[in-house]
C-alpha cells in the first residue's frame, strides 16, 4: 500500500472515530483513495490552486458565522478545530487530481501569492533593486510546490484533539502517526537504532509530560478563577473588592436589556458570612425546588428580559420571583439564600418574571454573626447613631441616612491592601468608598442593632434607552447592597450615595459609542432570528447557500475572464524580445509556395524573391513583414491586422486557383 | 531615536527569521507549526486533548536539537568564482565540497552568503528619498528595510539541496542574479545537516571569504556617427602606441628644457658630450570624451543606475573604433580615465563605471570646467545627463560654439517629451529609463 494513502487513511479514520464523524471520514477518505488510484488528472493552473485554498478560507469563514453568530455554540473553536479535515479538503483534493500531484506553497499562504504577482513580467532593464530582487527572493522560496498529503494527515490528528477523549487512545494515534511521518522521511545517515531510541525515548518523556502538564493546567486554572472572577457572581463565593487598591473599573458592555415600569435593582445572590476579603454563601447547595412560597394576597408585578445566555448563567431576578416564562427549555436550580441558575444551551433568550417585590424567607445563624475585629468601631457608631432600642425600619433608614448624608462614593480604591484594616479605614478615616465598602458597613452595623442581615450581589436598573423603550443594564451597573430582615421579609437597605450612578457614567469609555452601536445590531438581528421559525430558517440558509453559489460562480467566470486578459499581450510581449516576427502570417505564402516554380532559393532574401515573382501583390506585404521582423518598433495592431487579413486573402485567392486548375 | 530603535526591532526579526529558516528542515517546520497550533487548541486540558501532542512534538524537537549538537562531518569548501558579473545576468559558479569523514551524508544543503552591513536610518533616508515624502511616510517599512538590505548585498542566493556526500569530492554548480554593480564580497557558507529525527538542522561553519566585481548592465547599442576630425595628441605615439600611426622618426636635436628624459638619444649623448633628444613626427588621432552626469539631484536612484549602463553600454560600444576614450566623472573629486588604442583596456572602464557613486553636490561647475580644459584634444563628446536644467544647456551650448560635435544621452522618469525640451543639440536622445534596453536599441 502506498505510505501516503497509509498515512491519509490511518488520519482520517482515528478522526472519524474518535469525532464520530464516520461519514465524512470514509467520504473523504473515498475521495482520496479515487484520487490516487484512478488515471484521471487534470491540469490545475496556480491561480485554480488558489481559488481551491480561497474556497476553504471561505468555507472557514462560513462555519465560524455558524458558530459565532446563527447558532451560537458554546465552544465555537473546537467546532472549527473538528471539521478542520472537511474545511482543508478542497486544496487536498486539488492536489490529488492534478497533473503534477503538488500544491504550490503559495495557496496556503496569501503573502507569497502577493510576492509571486510582483514578479516582473518582462525581461527588460526596470528598478535593478526591487524588479530583481522580488523576483529572487521567491527563487529562494525552496519549497514553493509541497506535497500537501503529509501534512494533511497530521491535521486530521490535530483535528481529532478537538473530540476531547481523554483516554491514552488520542496520545497513542498522534504518536503513531507523527512517527511513521518522520521515519518516512528519516535522513539516511541516522542510524536506525538511533532514531528507534529517540522516538521510544520522546515517547516516554511526553507520556509523562501531558500528565503533568495537565495537572499543571488544573492548578493555574483554579487560582487564575480566583483572580479574574472579581466582576462574576459566584454563588458560594463573592470576593469584594475591598482591600485592593488602585480604582475601580468596570466595563461598559451591555449585559441585558430588560422592559420594566420604573427603575429597580436585580438581585443575583447573598451572602452571610463575612471574611474579610470574601464574603460567602453557607447554604450553597442548588436544588431543583425554589425555596419562595408564594404570597397569594400580593398583586404579581411583571417585567421582561433579553439576554444572551451562556450554558450556565446565574439569573438577575427582581426579589420576590415566583415565575418565569420563556425559558421552557432551561433546567432552573435554586439555592436557599436566593441565587437562581438557568442551565440551557447558548442562545438569546426573551423571558417574563413575575414577582411580588417582596423577599420572602427566614433568617440562619450567620445573619446576625459579628466579626470581632470590627467591634469597636461598630460599638462606636451605634451609640453615637443611637440604634440601640430602635425600631428595625427607623434603624435600617438611620443607617441609611447616615451613609448618605456623611460619606461619598468614589472609585478610588485606596492603598490599603487589607480588607479589614481597609473596612476600618473607609468607616473611620476616608469616609469614601464604592458600593461594596457600604453594604458592608451596613450589614455590620444592622447585625451590630440586632437585625438579621445579608450582603446581596446584582444590579442598579436605571439607564432608560427611550428609542428602544427598554432599560439597559451594563457590566458597570453592577451593584452590592444589605438587605436586612425586617418583618418576616427581606428589605433592600441600598446605603450607597445615589450619585454613584452618575460617577459611573462619568468613566464611561471614549469606545461605548461604537460598542453599543454594534451591540445594539447584534440584539436587533437576535430579536429578528428569534421570531423566525424553524421553516423561515431553513428558507433562508438556503437563500444564502443559493447566493453564494450564485457569487462563486461569477468569481470563477470573472477570473478567468481576467486570465485571459493578462496572459493574451504576455504571450506578445515574452516573444517580442527574443524572436521577433517569428510568427509573421508572411511565412504563410511562402509555405504554400513551395514545391512549385514560384519557391524561394536559399540564398534569395525575402525582397529579391518578390522581385524575381512580379507579384503587385506580395509587394505591401513583404514590406510589412520586413518591418515585422526588423523594426524594434514593431507593428501597430491595425497594420498587424492588415497583415493577416491581406494574407488569408492571398492564401485563399491562391487555394481558389490551385482548385481551378 | 525612535527610528534607529525600529530598525534595531527590524534587524531582531530579520534574525529570528533567518534562525527559523536555517534552522529546520521542512519537516521540522511542519512540526513546529503543528506544535504551535496544538498548544493554541490545548491550552485549556479540559476542553481538548491536542496538549498531549503538543508535549510529544515539543519533546521531538528538543531532541532533535540536542542531537544536532553532536557532529562528526568535517568538510572543505573551495569556491572558484568568475572575474566579473553583470547586474541582471545568471553569475556561475562552482563549488568543490570534500568530506573528510568516511560516512555517506544525505540531506545536506549548503547555504552561501553574501556580506551586508545594517543600513542605518539615514542611508535609507537617501535611498527612499524620504525627505521629500510627506511625515507620514518618512518611516521604514520591514519591507523597505529588507529590499535596501537585498539591493545591498547584491543578490539572493538560493539554498543548494545537495546530492549524497560520499568521499568523493563533490562540485556543485551554483548560479544568481547580481542585483546590483560593484564588488559583492561572499562570507562565511553554511553546509546544513539534519540531525538523527530530521527536524532540526546542524549549520557548519566553512569560511571562505571571496568577492567578485560586478559591471553594470550593457545594452546593444547602435554605433554612434558623429562628426569630428582627428586631432594633435601632445603625448605622441606612447600614447597610443600599438595600433594605427606608427612611430616615425624625425630628426635628433639639442636637449630643451621640458623635455622627457624618455626622448633622450644615450648614444648621441656619449658621442657628442651633451644631451640630444628624438624628435618625432606630430600624432593625430580620434579621441573622444565620455561624460557620465552624477550630480543625481532629486532624480530616483534608478534613473542613475541607468544613466551608468548607458554609458557602460557606449563605452564597450567604443571597442570596435580605434579610438580613445576619455571618461569623465565627478566623485569626491574630478576624475578622468583614458583607455583605448593600447594605453588601457575598455574593460577597464567597466570596472571603474562599477565603481561609480552618485554626487551629492549640485554643481555642475567642477565638471564644466574638467570637459572644457580638454575640449582643445577631444574630437568629439557624448554626454550622459540626468537633468537637463539652464547649467547644462548652457554647458553645451558652450562646447558647440567650440566647434565640437556633442551627443547628449538625456535620462529621464517618463515625465519630459522632446518637445518639452529645449536647446536641443542636432543628437540628442531622450531615454525613459523605464524602458531603456528597447529605446536604445531603437535608436
Amino acid at each position: 500500500m502506498n505510505k501516503d494513502l497509509l498515512f491519509l487513511s490511518f488520519g482520517l479514520l482515528s478522526w472519524g472515530w474518535l469525532s464520530q464523524t464516520w461519514l465524512a471520514a470514509l467520504g473523504l477518505l473515498f475521495a482520496a483513495v479515487i484520487g490516487k488510484y484512478s488515471t484521471w488528472r487534470w491540469h490545475i493552473s496556480p491561480r485554480q490552486f488558489y481559488r481551491c485554498a480561497d474556497l476553504s478560507a471561505l468555507l472557514v469563514i462560513l462555519l465560524l458565522i455558524d458558530v459565532y453568530i446563527l447558532r451560537p455554540s458554546s465552544q465555537p473553536i473546537f467546532v472549527l478545530l473538528k471539521w478542520f479535515p472537511v474545511l482543508f479538503s478542497p486544496a487536498l483534493f486539488a492536489q490529488l487530481f492534478s497533473s503534477n500531484q503538488k500544491l504550490p506553497l503559495a495557496a496556503l499562504f496569501y503573502s507569497l501569492r502577493k510576492q509571486q504577482t510582483e514578479q516582473p513580467q518582462e525581461t527588460d532593464f526596470k528598478l535593478p533593486y526591487t524588479a530583481l530582487y522580488n523576483r529572487e527572493s521567491t527563487v529562494v522560496r525552496l519549497l514553493r510546490e509541497i506535497d500537501f498529503i503529509q501534512p494533511y494527515a497530521a491535521l486530521t490528528v490535530l483535528s481529532a484533539g478537538a473530540a476531547n477523549v481523554q483516554t491514552p487512545a488520542y496520545f497513542i494515534i498522534a504518536v503513531t502517526l507523527f512517527t511513521g511521518i518522520l521515519w518516512s522521511v528519516r535522513p539516511k545517515h541516522s542510524p536506525a537504532p538511533l532514531w528507534l531510541l529517540s522516538i521510544g525515548l520522546a515517547v516516554v518523556v511526553s507520556h509523562f509530560g501531558y500528565h503533568g502538564l495537565s495537572q499543571l493546567n488544573a492548578l493555574v486554572e483554579e487560582k487564575s478563577v480566583e483572580w479574574l472572577s472579581g466582576w462574576q457572581t459566584d454563588p458560594f463565593k463573592s470576593q469584594t473588592s475591598i482591600g485592593d487598591i488602585g480604582e475601580l473599573k468596570l466595563s461598559d458592555k451591555i449585559e441585558f436589556r430588560l422592559k420594566a415600569d420604573n427603575p429597580l435593582l436585580l438581585h443575583q445572590a447573598s451572602y452571610d458570612i463575612y471574611l474579610g476579603h470574601n464574603w460567602t454563601a453557607s447554604k450553597s447547595v442548588f436544588t431543583a425546588e425554589s425555596s419562595v412560597l408564594p404570597a397569594v394576597n400580593n398583586e404579581l408585578k411583571q417585567l421582561e428580559i433579553l439576554q444572551q445566555f451562556n450554558s450556565e448563567t446565574v439569573l438577575a431576578l427582581p426579589d420576590g420571583t415566583l415565575k418565569i416564562t420563556g425559558l421552557d427549555d432551561a433546567y432552573l436550580q435554586y439555592t436557599e439564600l436566593g441565587a437562581v441558575k438557568a442551565s440551557l444551551p447558548p442562545r438569546f433568550a426573551r423571558y417574563q418574571v413575575f414577582y411580588t417585590g417582596q423577599r420572602t424567607g427566614t433568617s440562619g445563624k450567620y445573619d446576625l454573626q459579628i466579626p470581632r475585629q470590627h467591634l469597636d468601631w461598630l460599638q462606636k457608631f451605634s451609640s453615637e447613631l443611637k440604634l440601640a432600642g430602635q425600631r428595625p425600619e427607623a434603624v435600617a433608614e438611620r443607617i441609611k441616612t447616615y451613609f448618605q448624608h456623611n460619606f461619598f462614593y468614589s472609585l478610588y480604591l485606596g492603598a490599603e491592601t487589607d480588607a479589614d484594616l481597609a473596612l476600618r479605614e473607609f468607616m473611620l478615616k476616608r469616609k469614601a468608598g464604592h458600593c461594596e465598602y457600604f453594604a458592608a458597613a451596613t450589614v455590620l452595623l444592622l447585625r451590630q442593632a440586632g437585625i438579621p442581615a445579608r450582603l446581596a450581589n446584582g444590579y442598579a436598573v436605571d439607564e432608560y434607552d427611550s428609542r428602544q423603550d427598554l432599560y439597559i443594564v451594563r457590566r458597570r451597573h453592577a451593584h452590592a447592597w444589605a438587605i436586612a430582615y425586617i418583618n418576616g421579609v427581606w428589605q433592600a437597605v441600598d446605603s450607597t450615595p445615589s450619585q454613584w450612578l452618575a460617577m459611573e457614567k462619568e468613566h464611561a469609555g471614549l469606545w461605548q459609542p461604537i460598542t453599543d452601536w454594534w451591540s445594539n445590531c447584534m440584539f436587533y438581528f437576535r430579536q429578528w432570528q428569534l421570531q423566525q421559525t424553524r421553516q423561515q430558517n431553513a428558507e433562508l440558509g438556503l437563500l444564502a447557500a443559493l447566493l453564494l453559489t450564485i457569487y462563486l460562480a461569477w468569481r470563477i467566470y470573472s477570473a478567468k475572464k481576467k486570465l485571459y486578459r493578462n496572459v493574451q499581450p504576455a504571450k506578445i510581449t515574452e516573444l517580442k524580445p527574443a524572436y521577433q516576427g517569428l510568427d509573421s502570417e508572411f511565412y504563410l505564402i511562402e509555405q504554400r509556395l513551395q514545391n512549385t516554380a514560384q519557391a524561394r532559393q536559399h540564398n534569395e532574401s525575402i525582397q529579391q524573391w518578390v522581385k524575381r515573382l512580379q507579384l503587385p501583390a506580395l509587394n505591401r506585404l513583404y514590406k510589412l513583414h520586413y518591418q515585422l521582423r526588423f523594426d524594434p518598433m514593431g507593428l501597430s495592431i491595425e497594420q498587424r491586422r492588415l497583415l493577416q487579413q491581406r494574407v488569408r486573402e492571398w492564401t485563399d485567392n491562391f487555394q481558389n486557383n490551385a482548385a481551378k486548375h | 531615536m525612535l527610528q534607529g530603535f525600529v530598525l534595531r526591532q527590524y534587524h531582531k526579526v530579520y534574525r529570528f527569521d533567518n534562525w527559523m529558516r536555517r534552522h529546520f528542515t521542512f519537516t521540522g517546520h511542519l512540526v513546529v507549526a503543528f506544535m504551535i497550533a496544538a498548544a493554541v487548541f490545548g491550552v485549556n486540558t479540559k476542553q481538548s486533548t491536542t496538549y498531549q501532542l503538543f508535549v510529544f512534538l515539543l519533546v521531538l524537537l528538543i531532541f532533535s536539537w540536542l542531537n544536532s549538537r553532536f557532529n562528526r562531518l568535517k568538510v572543505t569548501l573551495t569556491r572558484q568564482l568568475p572575474r566579473y558579473g553583470m547586474v541582471g545576468e545568471p553569475l556561475r559558479y562552482s563549488v568543490m565540497l570534500t568530506n573528510l569523514t568516511a560516512r555517506t551524508y544525505d540531506r545536506l544543503a549548503l547555504c552561501e552568503q553574501l556580506a551586508e552591513t545594517l543600513p542605518s536610518y539615514a542611508q535609507l533616508k537617501i535611498f527612499y528619498h524620504l525627505d521629500n515624502q510627506q511625515w507620514f511616510k518618512q518611516g521604514v517599512s520591514f519591507r523597505r528595510w529588507l529590499r535596501y538590505l537585498a539591493y545591498q548585498r547584491g543578490g539572493v542566493i538560493a539554498e543548494t539541496i545537495l546530492p549524497d556526500l560520499q568521499q568523493t569530492p563533490l562540485q556543485v554548480k551554483i548560479s544568481f542574479i547580481p542585483t546590483r554593480r560593484g564588488t559583492i564580497t561572499f562570507t562565511d557558507s553554511y553546509l546544513a545537516k539534519p540531525d538523527v529525527l530530521g527536524l532540526f538542522r546542524r549549520l557548519i561553519v566553512l569560511k571562505t571569504h571571496q568577492s567578485c566585481l560586478v559591471l553594470p548592465k550593457q545594452f546593444p547599442i547602435k554605433p554612434l556617427t558623429l562628426p569630428g576630425k582627428r586631432k594633435y595628441q601632445a603625448g605622441g605615439v606612447s600614447l597610443a602606441n600599438s595600433v594605427g600611426n606608427s612611430s616615425e622618426f624625425m630628426s635628433l636635436r639639442d636637449y630643451q628644457r621640458g623635455d622627457s628624459l624618455n626622448s633622450i638619444h644615450w648614444k648621441s649623448f656619449a658621442k657628442h658630450g651633451k644631451l640630444i633628444v628624438k624628435e618625432y613626427q606630430d600624432e593625430y588621432f580620434v579621441r573622444r570624451a565620455l561624460l557620465l552626469d552624477t550630480f543625481i539631484g532629486d532624480a530616483d536612484t534608478e534613473q542613475f543606475e541607468a544613466a551608468v549602463s548607458v554609458a557602460a553600454s557606449i563605452a564597450i560600444d567604443e571597442r570596435h573604433n580605434e579610438a580613445l576614450l576619455d571618461l569623465m566623472f565627478v566623485g569626491l573629486q574630478t576624475y578622468c580615465f583614458t583607455a583605448g588604442r593600447g594605453v588601457d583596456q575598455l574593460l577597464h572602464l567597466q570596472e571603474i563605471l562599477a565603481a561609480v557613486q552618485s554626487s551629492s553636490e549640485s554643481s555642475f561647475a567642477r565638471l564644466q570646467q574638467a570637459v572644457l580644459a580638454r575640449a582643445g584634444l577631444c574630437s568629439s563628446l557624448v554626454c550622459v545627463l540626468m537633468h537637463w536644467d539652464q547649467a547644462r544647456q548652457d554647458f553645451i551650448k558652450h562646447l558647440l560654439a567650440h566647434d565640437l560635435p556633442v551627443a547628449v544621452f538625456l535620462l529621464h522618469d517618463g515625465s519630459l517629451t522632446r518637445q518639452r525640451c529645449i536647446n536641443k543639440p542636432e543628437h540628442f536622445y531622450l531615454l525613459d529609463y523605464h524602458h531603456l534596453a528597447e529605446q536604445l536599441a531603437a535608436l
